[in-house]
């Protein structure tokens, strides 16, 4: 896919957003990252987004208040339509199958990748 | 009285004069001799001796005669002289009242002499009958001198008589038989003697018999029996006038006792023989034989069916003794029969009746005939040993044919039994008893039963027989005597059996081992109750009404009852569950389950409830009617507490496993994702940072590959071993490309061949783990001093099994490490970089999925690994 420039990023974890982000801004060069520290401030952020609405959703699965697959949950629910055009991307440091298995269940998860990113893998990903 | 002794002077023939001598009441009393005249004195000669010649005279009786006081004026008595062996008339009478007056007159015209005795006691003698009759009446017309004498019987119409011998003119009389009407016998028959001394015709002109005959003359005198009934007559007759009737009569008289002594004879023999042929015709037709033996043991007497029961004549067996060699007579087992054997010979020589004695007769045609034979010994009068036997006998040939049949059942019976008769003696036994006793058939046959009686006296044993046959059967326990002089214990049942010839027929059952059961089962049960008393776990015994029936004491303390009784109190339905419902679940388990294990919880007399772990089953009758429930169980609340306990901290340890991995590898992902970052800031490749980086991410790394195992391990053990269809190409790429970065540079080939055709089923996860670590340890062992490193990964799809075989040509493991690789946290090699836990983990998988896992390797060379894993298909 081309690159994309509506990004979010959801992860509690302010260092694993930082390399994100900036593997993000270095190597695909996004217009817009956006940032969430948990399932519900990503719900909230794309409940009231009027323009930009992310084309990718990068998301943590193990957040406090909202985690991952509750988030998944959530977005399922919302009416909005532009969801249809935002991928989902699972990044998370679990390896647990049943996660994996859960993760891919979900129509809007794209892929699931495990923790860390790395330069390849982005590459592979959006080239 | 002058004119008395006158008289005897001058008297032409002899002649004497007593005096009567008179008692004090007038009574004659006797006679003296007062005077006799030579004549007289001649006839008797003895002239000194004459009183007492004529005691002799029976003077006797003509004093009897004179002293009834209807005496006849006269009385004529027969007299025989021996001086001149003549006959002469005594003519004695009354005189005077004073005189007995005796005249002797020389008038018998025919002499009788002296034979007549002589023939009455000889020549009659042995004549019987007929012969008789007719001798005796030849006899009188010779001596009388008439034409016709006879004697014959009064038949039993009383209407005729029938002439059983007689004399007429010179031979014998045939056979006749006459209407007695109108006859002088009918008067005769009146019981008195008749003469007619002339013209009798005249007088009975209806009896043309006479007439025939010329008779002219008539005498008949009746033949009486003792008790007085007219039996016969005896008839003399005479074409002309007798003479002298006087001498006629006298004849008569002194033949009449012989003549009725033979007609009784006769009469009787007559009824006798009638009977006899009644006899006769009866003993004919009876069903069984009869046979007559007299004394000798000689045959005189069969009837039909004794010549047909023993296939021989009448005349083949007359005369036939007992003893006789042509005899083939046998016992029932077979042996010989020996004639001085058999009952009418027992009975012969000691009186006694035999009964019942069954005898084989071998028939000319080799058959033979079972008969049963009775004895009856015949006294003659008066007599103690038996002149003759009577022996009958039944053809039990067929009877004896169904009890051979029936023996034959016996024969093959487990029971042991043997038949003995009423002595005691054993004449049939089969193999069964022959074994429990330890004789041989032939030996038991010729023993008793006392032989091998153990218990009871020799006397006894003839008692408890005696009681046996008078109440037919009889049931008890007795002790028998082997033959190797053990003692048996045993059952007898013994049965009177009455088959035309009569024996015992005894069941016998060894108890010995019964016995012994039984003082084993006390002894066991004994045992039983003991444990059942002090067994820690509770034994109970309740009925599907819901009261307990009975309890070992441990069961009663586990519910904390004081006793037995209280705990038969308890409601089990309402009060004992502490949820109610499942004792109806438990007991509809239960009635399609045996020894079914089940839990629940029961509450205690004090209300406090324990966890019960119970083994109970129905017990049923033979129909599958529950008769009780029982049950033993244990109080597991403690088990069951701690089994909680494990399990919540089981699940505390996923939870931590789970959150370890997470929570361990986030940051451990997060450094490797800075790592990452920091080589991409480098610009200069060969720069100490890019090398220094390198070496963090490889540490990490393996920290990281190290938690992934462990959560392998502790995954193997608590996910449940799954079964779903295998794509061992995928698997083993995803899993090679996983792993390549272990390389340490070594440019390697990789062989995979997936052979066969079968679908394979088993745990995806597991045979992952297995894979990753047999793979990974193949990558990381390489060898980078070989100039081509490869890694060769085969699949063979059995039909029950895959075979994985996964080689390399790496280092190879020392031999002396070689038995250690599965062993946890060992490592093979300084090189290793391993946690020390992949091939225990892959081994514990692999025996997790129920298969198996070996090796081999050569160092320097290269290690093979080999991995079975069963197909879950089925």
């Amino acid at each position: 896919m081309l690159a994309p420039q509506k990004i979010l990023l959801v992860d509690d974890n302010y260092i694993d957003l930082f390399i994100t982000r900036t593997f993000l801004e270095k190597f695909v060069g996004a217009e817009t990252i956006s940032t969430a520290n948990s399932g519900l401030e990503a719900l909230n952020f794309i409940k009231n987004i009027n323009n930009g609405f992310p084309e990718i959703i990068f998301l943590d699965i193990k957040m406090p208040e909202m985690d991952g697959f509750e988030f998944l949950g959530e977005f399922e629910k919302l009416s909005d339509k532009r969801k249809t055009t935002c991928e989902i991307y699972m990044l998370s440091s679990s390896q647990d199958l049943n996660d994996v298995k859960k993760s891919y269940s979900n129509p809007h998860v794209k892929k699931f990748i495990s923790k860390p990113i790395s330069q390849e893998l982005l590459k592979n990903l959006f080239s | 009285m002058i004119s008395a002794e006158k008289l005897v002077e001058s008297a032409p023939f002899g002649l004497a004069c007593f005096r009567i001598i008179r008692d004090s009441k007038n009574k004659l009393k006797g006679f003296s001799l007062h005077k006799m005249n030579p004549m007289f004195k001649f006839l008797f000669s003895f002239e000194n001796e004459i009183i007492d010649h004529f005691k002799e005279l029976n003077l006797q009786n003509v004093l009897e005669i004179f002293q009834k006081e209807d005496a006849p004026a006269n009385y004529n008595q027969l007299y025989y002289s021996k001086v001149n062996n003549a006959w002469y008339n005594l003519d004695c009478w009354i005189a005077d009242t004073e005189w007995l007056m005796i005249s002797v007159k020389e008038k018998v015209e025919t002499r009788i002499s002296e034979d007549i005795f002589a023939k009455l006691s000889t020549q009659f003698a042995h004549l019987s009958g007929k012969d008789f009759f007719e001798a005796i009446s030849a006899q009188i017309a010779l001596i009388l001198g008439i034409d016709y004498v006879f004697v014959g019987k009064l038949n039993q119409n009383t209407l005729s008589v029938t002439v059983l011998g007689g004399y007429a003119m010179g031979s014998q009389m045939g056979e006749l038989t006459y209407e007695l009407d109108g006859t002088p016998c009918q008067n005769v028959m009146g019981k008195e003697l008749c003469i007619y001394p002339n013209d009798v015709q005249y007088l009975f002109p209806k009896d043309i018999l006479l007439q025939e005959m010329g008779v002219n003359a008539y005498l008949g005198s009746p033949i009486m029996s003792k008790e007085g009934d007219p039996l016969g007559i005896i008839v003399a007759l005479n074409r002309e006038p007798f003479n002298t009737t006087n001498q006629i009569e006298q004849i008569i008289n002194l033949f009449i006792d012989r003549v009725t002594a033979e007609m009784q004879r006769f009469k009787s023999e007559q009824s006798f023989q009638e009977s006899q042929i009644r006899m006769k015709s009866i003993i004919n037709t009876m069903a069984e034989g009869l046979v007559m033996h007299i004394s000798t043991g000689e045959i005189v007497f069969v009837n039909h069916n004794a010549e047909k029961i023993l296939g021989l004549s009448n005349s083949q067996l007359m005369g036939r003794t007992p003893i006789d060699k042509t005899w083939q007579t046998i016992y029932e087992d077979g042996s010989d029969f020996p004639g001085e054997e058999h009952p009418a010979m027992i009975t012969l020589k000691t009186g006694i009746p035999q009964k019942n004695i069954l005898m084989g007769v071998v028939k000319s045609n080799d058959q033979i005939s079972w008969i049963s034979v009775n004895s009856q010994p015949v006294f003659g009068e008066n007599e103690s040993v038996p002149n003759a036997v009577v022996a009958t006998f039944n053809d039990i040939t067929e009877t004896k044919k169904i009890t051979t049949h029936y023996k034959t059942i016996l024969q093959n019976s487990i029971d042991g039994f043997w038949i003995h008769d009423k002595k005691g003696k054993i004449i049939e036994v089969n193999e069964a008893f022959c074994r429990l006793i330890g004789y041989s058939r032939e030996e038991l046959l010729s023993m008793s039963v006392s032989d091998i009686e153990a218990k009871e006296t020799e006397k006894e044993v003839s008692e408890h027989m005696k009681k046996i046959i008078s109440s037919k059967s009889d049931r008890f326990e007795t002790q028998h005597r082997r033959k190797d002089g053990k003692i048996i214990d045993i059952e007898v049942s013994a049965k009177y059996i009455d088959f035309g010839y009569e024996y015992i027929v005894v069941f016998v059952r060894d108890i010995t081992e019964r016995k012994q059961y039984e003082e084993a089962l006390k002894e066991s049960e004994e045992k039983f109750r003991n444990l059942f008393n002090t067994m820690p776990n509770g034994y109970y015994q309740s009925v599907p009404e819901g009261k307990f029936i009975d309890a070992n004491p441990a069961f009663i303390e586990m519910l904390g009852y004081q006793d037995l009784e209280e705990l038969k109190q308890v409601d089990i339905k309402k009060t004992l569950y502490v949820q109610p419902d499942e004792r109806d679940d438990i007991l509809t388990h239960n009635a399609e389950f045996i020894n079914q294990e089940e839990n629940y919880r029961l509450r205690k007399k004090d209300g406090t409830a324990i966890w019960i772990e119970d083994n109970a089953r129905y017990v049923k009758d033979e129909e599958g009617n529950v008769l009780y429930h029982e049950g033993i169980c244990r109080d597991i609340s403690d088990r069951i507490k701690f089994e909680m306990e494990l399990r919540k901290r089981n699940s505390e340890l996923d939870r931590f496993v789970y959150s370890a991995s997470h929570d361990l590898r986030a940051p451990l992902s997060s450094l490797l994702g800075l790592i990452n970052l920091a080589e991409t800031m480098t610009t200069d490749e060969n720069s100490e940072f890019i090398q220094i980086y390198n070496m963090m991410g490889k540490s990490v790394k393996k920290l990281d590959d190290f938690i992934s195992e462990i959560l392998d391990y502790s995954r193997n053990h608590h996910l449940p071993v799954a079964s779903e269809e295998i794509n061992f190409e995928t698997e083993i790429q995803y899993i090679v490309k996983s792993l390549d970065y272990l390389n340490n540079g070594i440019i390697w080939e990789l062989e995979i061949s997936i052979n066969g055709n079968n679908i394979i089923k088993s745990d995806r996860k597991r045979l992952k783990i297995i894979l990753n670590n047999l793979i990974s340890n193949a990558i990381k062992y390489l060898d980078s001093s070989k100039p081509e490193s490869r890694i060769s990964i085969t699949v063979d799809r059995k039909e029950n099994e895959a075979i994985i075989t996964i080689s390399d040509n790496g280092i190879g493991i020392k031999p002396e490490y070689f038995p250690k690789i599965f062993d946890m946290f060992f490592r093979a090699t300084e090189k290793s970089t391993g946690s020390g836990l992949g091939l225990y983990i892959a081994k514990e998988t692999v025996e997790k999925l129920n298969g198996t896992i070996t090796s081999e390797s050569t160092f320097g060379e290269g290690s093979i690994f080999t991995v079975r894993i069963p197909n879950k298909i089925n």
